[in-house]
């Protein structure tokens, strides 16, 4: 084998590696479309409606759940492509463990005002993302870290406007990565 | 080049190996992905998947879901190892220090 050929041989070794690595990452992106949507409807609304959007998150959170167990089962179970055992499962539990805590925290505490329900979902869901990111994929650690520092600087610097500014930095977020993975970019 | 490389130096295990090296450690694929994504035939791929399997460079692993037979496909440590290897003996190759050697 010459030189050229090595080179050639690496070129292809990884042009197929980063296609199979972006194939096999594609399926993420529903998830990250799901909750994106979720999560932009959900602000949008805290914004507009105020004190009784609390209605409105559990059955957000109940209809991002439902169908992340569905697209859990149809990418990763029967037709699944890349599967570490037990992965999907402890992740699936860390989001809905969290999302019953925060129903209950926000039922027992009493938290009831926009700007509270607000920071809860946020902080709970960054420690959604940065669990996952000890348990799974380690870029998830960076999308917890975001969303606190989005709920800190929204708080601090523009209170009134908390819920749309979560919604712009997560909905975003979420949507440009969904999008990317489905487009098989990686960013 | 040892055993493992001159395994793995054929062009459709290469692919293999390839593919599969870009799994997490600890994950595998499903047997019809793999094929679908290297685009070969089942048939093709089964015999080179076994020859990395005898080599013990790959880990095979057949079950049933809901009744379907159902095969997931792994790298092996020795084959994460081995893929390496070779990868490593090609960029040698590549900037001169291993000429003469294979």
């Amino acid at each position: 084998m010459d030189e050229k050929d090595a080179l050639k041989d690496i070129a292809d070794i990884k042009a197929l590696m980063r296609g199979t690595a972006t194939r096999i990452n594609r399926n993420a992106g529903w998830f990250f479309i799901v909750w994106g949507i979720i999560w932009t409807i959900g602000f949008v609304t805290t914004q507009i409606i105020g004190n009784d959007v609390r209605f409105v998150w559990p059955i957000l959170n109940l209809l991002g759940l439902g169908l992340s167990f569905y697209l859990l089962r149809r990418f990763f179970g029967k037709h699944g492509g890349q599967m570490i055992p037990g992965l999907g499962r402890r992740i699936f539990l860390i989001f809905a463990g969290t999302a019953i805590f925060g129903i209950l925290v926000g039922v027992l505490f009493g938290i009831s005002s926009a700007e509270d329900i607000t920071l809860l979902v946020v902080l709970l869901s960054g420690l959604c993302y940065f669990m996952a990111g000890i348990v799974g994929p380690a870029k998830n650690l960076y999308l917890g870290l975001l969303l606190w520092a989005a709920a800190l600087v929204g708080r601090l610097a523009f209170p009134s406007y908390l819920p749309l500014i979560v919604a712009i930095v997560g909905g975003a977020t979420f949507l440009g990565l969904g999008i990317s993975f489905l487009l098989r970019r990686e960013l | 080049m040892n055993g493992d490389s001159l395994l793995i130096h054929q062009p459709t295990r290469l692919r293999i190996m390839a593919a599969l090296s870009t799994l997490e450690e600890g994950a595998k694929v499903d047997f019809t992905f793999l094929s679908e994504e290297l685009e070969m035939t089942e048939g093709n791929l089964s015999s080179h998947i076994r020859k990395l399997e005898e080599a013990g460079l790959l880990n095979v692993e057949k079950v049933f879901v809901d009744r379907k037979p159902k095969t997931w496909i792994a790298l092996t440590v020795r084959g994460r190892q081995a893929f390496s290897r070779y990868v490593e003996e090609l960029e040698k190759i590549v900037r001169g220090a291993g000429q003469g050697e294979l």
